[in-house]
């Protein structure tokens, strides 16, 4: 469906001074400028390889562009190909542009070629030699392609101007011998605006219109006017004509001027008719007589008559129409279109796609389902406003003046200065009891709280009738205390709980007292130092009976045959009674050899005076943390230019 | 849409507007001021780009002008010498040109006496080895030198094998070889690109014609078989001489003068 | 009467306005043009009002009401709220939905009778939607499309559908809402029909893009000026098939 052609967004081709200009000036621009003979070697290379490969990059840039944005002749439209073979050749444009590829191909090689030459340059002044080889090379392939830029300029503007048809939509292409009225009645259907003039050829190209028809929009091209002569001798603006009637798809009017006020005679343009009918072929065609204001089929020769008669055979229908009287205008436009669009339609019936449109043009209508109505809702003052029109539309029509005299928001908003000045009164309309409360202001927080989370509008009523609720529930007695009824189980347990109660006080009461800043015990060593007795006090403080408690303690303490730790005590007299030892104990090393006390102090001593000078010159070890150099001297020194030496 | 000629369209209907002439006029008796003033603001690239152009412009403006003038100019004629007594400082004034006419004749006859040995470019700037050659290290730990390659452009025919690496002393690089060059027919005035065959002569030295460098100065053997050339007795010639008159190793390609 | 409208340069008006057989709703825009466009239609029989909901201008796609009463999500401001409830008859009701699909508009569909919902709309909502609105509520899809809103336009007269549904669906639709249906385009082909369209009983605004052909589609189906759903099979088929195929 979109096949519309865009030719005015190709860029403008330069010239092909300009194309160099360009191109170097922006190899200028663009690449470093500053480069010295002491430089290193490889360096003075890559300055110069960069320029030649800047400039070659920005010419394979420039002319791919032209080439990628220059329609294909084999991709467009035949239609659009065929007009461009027409007014461009087809082989002059085709040598243009490969011209301009094989100079693309040229340049790229010899960029190529120079940067591999480059990497043997020794010095600055060869590499700059070489360079300059290079870009002028690159320079005088371009300015061979003069001639083809200059061309394409020219078919770029042209193109730019052709009038934008859209070969696949709804066309009429208006056809005829040169000054029989076809602009003219262009000009009544389109608003294309089309130059009329009393002589031939006055249309020297394909001219678009639009016009709306049936919902639908549909295209008119003008032709310039045709002779009848063989294809070989018609000239390029008869050709344009050719191209659209035998490339588009549409509703031809050949137009003949019965007056003969054109300067051919009847008969001329009956065999014209005949000589282009193929091209009409599966196109609904319409024979047009034109000027009937002049002469109509009726005042003409007999033996003429019967020569246009004949020539309406099956698919040619017959019409006639006056651009100067205005009449029979439409008539034609409609024939033409109708049968056109009935064309169209019955070739797109058979078409796959007519399956996605079925739902379009079909109309759901509800089955009942229930026997509720549903009515629209039209309020009043709508239907008196369209019986109004009706009336007014038979009469005169001056009760529109209601509806037109009222002053919209955007009156307003004119008078008070334009949009951005102008602040729209939103509390206008405002539907309260009394208008005098519109513009109250409401305070939206009070007392931090947002007023909207209190307001309810039936408050008071709610209120009302909780109290009436609660009065009736008052009266119906649900608030009296029920009697009395407890049983002696009850009453037991009561009792039992208010002494644990009680219990659960004390103990954090005494708590409470002996906790106040004393170390205490911790829950292990407690239990270490407490006892079997200790144990069966608490039970008995807490009403149970301990016995069986102590029976287990007993059982567990009870001692053992003989594998077991002994009492601290036995095990402290026994160590010191016993020198002599069977068990191995941990002994300190440091002391071995040593006779007593006092030779264990001495040697101390002398092992701390004989470490005490490695000590005094200690190294520090990997582990320890060093500051290698406090102040780094590059770090310190110099003076800075901006004034301050805080980082580098 | 505007389509088609639409500008053209739009004049011929409702015209020009009405100041459209004194405006036009105005505006290129501006131009020439808007130009200077560009001229003296402009600097850079674009100073340079500018000056040229206007540059030749000017040349072209004054060949014109000179030419229009010529009609008006008095021209000087065969018998424009006065009759008469002529004072004696005016006296060789139209011998000169004669004068001027026998010497080149001579000198015309001279070169051509001087022989067919003669060259276009009889004398060459030496160039020394180190410049030739670039010493290439080898071995494992680079330390041998003995190794040398060809800096300049050279030729290199076709049956060329080079020899195991090992042994190759001298290495002339593949980016350096040439193939064709651009040679001038001097009588024709037409350059062709034509294959080179040998090289003939190095003037530097019998050894850079063994190694085929291209240098200003070089005598090359070319294939003229694609210019038709006959002798006298009607053989086509193939082979030619031509010297080397640019300097292949900056330009990247040889031009060369054919020796007829 | 079907009037072709833009905001600020977007067709999408149904984005910024909420139209329904007893009150309209247009965004703040920075002009009034927008806003004098319902106003010169409408402004003599029911309310036109400038509002905002919860700050933004989309508010044809946050709201869902009818003639009986409007839904704005949890996000409108206590001050829109009272704004609304200001300027809106009191016939109407407004509530506010806590509801996690909060862009009302895009997941209700409905005319003062009937409404079609996101299948995943909670109980309650559906619940407010019944009471609120007083509308059968059912749980549908547009052309396999969740977005009931989005993707279609209806009033008491008829109802536009995306242009996908098929004649099947258009048929249950149909049969659901009681009203004709058809399946369509508005703005040059946007199959949003929530968006490029609003419609009450008596009138209907598109975008600006949207062709003859798909203004008289919407005048015909939804019995605007007189026309009949019918005239679409008999008088615009040609056009329709050509246009679309």
């Amino acid at each position: 469906m979109s096949s519309i052609y865009n030719f005015k967004k190709i860029a403008p081709v330069p010239e092909a001074g300009d194309f160099l200009d360009i191109v170097l000036s922006k190899t200028q621009r663009k690449t470093p400028t500053v480069v010295h003979p002491g430089y290193k070697i490889t360096r003075i290379r890559q300055f110069y390889m960069r320029k030649v490969k800047f400039t070659q990059e920005t010419f394979d840039e420039k002319l791919h562009q032209i080439l990628t944005e220059f329609p294909v002749l084999d991709n467009v439209h035949p239609f659009y190909a065929d007009l461009m073979n027409v007014l461009y050749d087809k082989d002059h444009y085709k040598l243009a542009l490969g011209q301009l590829n094989t100079a693309k191909h040229l340049i790229d090689s010899v960029g190529k070629d120079y940067v591999r030459l480059l990497k043997f340059g020794d010095s600055l002044y060869r590499c700059k030699q070489l360079k300059r080889a290079a870009l002028g090379r690159m320079a005088t392939v371009m300015k061979r392609q003069k001639d083809s830029l200059s061309y394409l300029e020219q078919v770029r503007q042209h193109l730019a101007r052709l009038p934008s048809i859209d070969p696949n939509t709804r066309t009429l292409i208006v056809c005829g011998y040169p000054n029989v009225g076809k602009s003219s009645f262009m000009n009544k259907v389109t608003r294309a605006d089309v130059d009329v003039q009393p002589y031939a050829f006055t249309t020297k190209s394909l001219f678009v219109g639009h016009m709306d028809y049936k919902y639908l929009r549909w295209q008119v091209i003008d032709t310039p006017g045709i002779l009848d002569h063989p294809l070989e001798e018609r000239n390029t603006i008869e050709m344009q004509s050719i191209t659209a009637l035998a490339h588009l798809r549409a509703s031809v009017l050949f137009f003949i001027d019965l007056s003969e006020q054109c300067g051919y005679t009847i008969q001329d343009q009956i065999s014209l008719f005949h000589s282009i009918k193929p091209l009409f072929a599966n196109k609904p065609t319409l024979l047009v007589m034109s000027k009937t204001d002049v002469c109509t089929i009726d005042n003409v020769r007999p033996e003429e008559r019967q020569m246009v008669e004949d020539a309406v055979t099956d698919g040619v229908s017959l019409c006639q129409l006056s651009s100067y009287h205005e009449t029979g205008i439409t008539e034609t436009r409609d024939l033409a279109c109708d049968r056109l669009l009935q064309q169209r339609v019955e070739m797109k019936l058979k078409g796959n796609k007519i399956s996605g449109v079925l739902n379009r043009i079909n109309v759901a209508q509800p089955g009942r389902r229930d026997t509720v109505e549903r009515p629209a809702h039209i309020p009043e003052a709508v239907l008196r406003r369209r019986q109004q029109q009706q009336n007014g539309a038979a009469g005169d029509g001056d009760d529109d003046d209601e509806t037109m005299g009222r002053m919209l928001e955007r009156d307003l908003e004119v008078e008070g200065g334009g949009a951005g000045v102008y602040n729209v009164d939103l509390k206008k309309r405002y539907m309260l009891a009394s208008d005098e409360w519109k513009y109250d202001v409401i305070p939206e927080i009070i007392d931090g709280k947002n007023v909207a989370d209190f307001i309810d509008p039936d408050i008071e009523e709610k209120l009302a009738e909780l109290e009436r609720e609660e009065e009736k529930l008052a009266a119906e007695g649900l608030y009296d205390s029920p009697e009395e009824s407890m049983d002696e189980e009850e009453e037991r347990i009561r009792d039992t709980a208010r002494r644990i109660r009680q219990r659960k006080q004390i103990i954090a009461q005494t708590s409470h007292i002996n906790d106040v800043n004393r170390a205490k015990l911790t829950t292990k060593a407690k239990a270490a130092v407490s006892t079997t007795e200790d144990f069966s006090e608490h039970l008995q403080r807490l009403g149970l009976n301990p016995s069986l408690a102590d029976e287990t303690a007993q059982r567990a303490g009870r001692k053992r045959g003989r594998s077991e730790s002994r009492d601290p005590a036995v095990k402290m007299a026994r160590s010191s009674s016993l020198a002599a030892r069977a068990v191995s104990v941990i002994r300190d090393r440091s002391v071995m050899g040593l006779k007593d006390e006092r030779s264990r102090v001495a040697t101390e001593k002398s092992k701390s005076m004989s470490m005490r000078r490695m000590n005094l010159m200690a190294r520090a070890g990997e582990a320890d943390r060093a500051i290698q150099s406090k102040k780094p001297k590059h770090l310190f020194t110099g003076k800075r230019s901006i004034g301050s030496n805080d980082r580098r | 849409m505007p389509q088609n000629e639409y500008i053209e369209e739009s004049i011929r209907r409702h015209g020009r507007r009405m100041d459209h002439a004194e405006r036009k006029r105005k505006r290129e008796a501006r131009q020439v001021h808007k130009d200077a003033e560009f001229a003296q603001k402009v600097h850079g690239l674009k100073a340079k780009l500018y000056n040229k152009k206007r540059h030749s412009e000017k040349i072209q403006m004054k060949k014109t002008l000179k030419m229009h003038d010529e009609k008006n100019a008095k021209q000087k004629t065969d018998d424009a010498v006065p009759e008469g007594a002529v004072p004696a400082y005016l006296l060789d004034r139209e011998g000169q040109q004669r004068a001027k006419v026998l010497s080149n004749m001579l000198k015309q006859k001279r070169k051509e006496k001087a022989g067919k040995w003669n060259v276009p470019l009889p004398k060459v700037r030496g160039i020394a080895e180190d410049e030739m050659f670039k010493v290439v290290k080898t071995g494992k730990s680079k330390s041998k030198a003995w190794k040398r390659m060809v800096t300049k452009p050279t030729f290199v025919g076709d049956g060329f094998t080079r020899k195991p690496p090992k042994y190759e002393r001298f290495i002339r690089p593949m980016a350096l070889r040439y193939k064709k060059a651009n040679v001038t027919h001097p009588e024709l005035k037409a350059t062709f690109q034509l294959p080179i065959i040998g090289v003939k002569k190095n003037p530097q030295s019998p050894m850079y014609t063994q190694l085929g460098v291209l240098t200003k100065g070089t005598i090359i053997e070319v294939n003229v078989a694609e210019l038709g050339l006959v002798t006298t007795g009607g053989k086509v010639l193939w082979g030619k001489y031509a010297q080397i008159t640019n300097n292949p190793e900056n330009d990247g390609c040889i031009n060369a003068l054919l020796l007829v | 009467m079907a009037v072709r409208a833009q905001f600020e340069n977007n067709n999408e008006i149904g984005v910024f306005s909420k139209l329904t057989n007893s009150y309209c709703l247009v965004a703040i825009g920075g002009s009034e043009n927008f806003y004098s466009v319902f106003e010169s239609e409408l402004g003599d029989v029911i309310p036109v009002v400038h509002t905002s909901i919860a700050g933004t201008r989309i508010i044809g796609r946050l709201t869902a009401g009818n003639k009986n009463g409007l839904l704005v999500p949890s996000t409108t401001t206590d001050q829109e709220l009272q704004h609304l409830r200001d300027s809106l008859p009191d016939a109407v009701k407004i509530r506010r939905v806590e509801e996690r699909l909060s862009a009302l508009g895009n997941v209700i569909a409905c005319n003062d009778y009937v409404a079609l919902v996101h299948p995943d709309l909670d109980r309650e909502t559906e619940e407010i939607i019944a009471d609120v609105l007083e509308v059968e509520v059912f749980r549908q899809t547009v052309a396999d499309n969740v977005l009931v809103g989005s993707y279609c336009s209806i009033s008491n007269q008829g109802g536009l559908v995306h242009p996908r549904t098929s004649v099947q669906d258009q048929d249950e639709l149909s049969s659901l809402l009681q009203v004709p249906l058809v399946a369509g385009t508005v703005n040059r082909g946007s199959d949003v029909i929530g968006a490029g369209l609003v419609v009450n009983d008596w009138a209907a605004f598109a975008g600006m893009d949207t062709t003859s052909t798909e203004l008289s589609v919407v005048e015909s189906i939804f019995k605007l000026q007189d026309a009949q759903p019918t005239t679409i099979v008999s008088k615009m088929r040609d056009a329709l098939i050509d246009t679309h195929s």
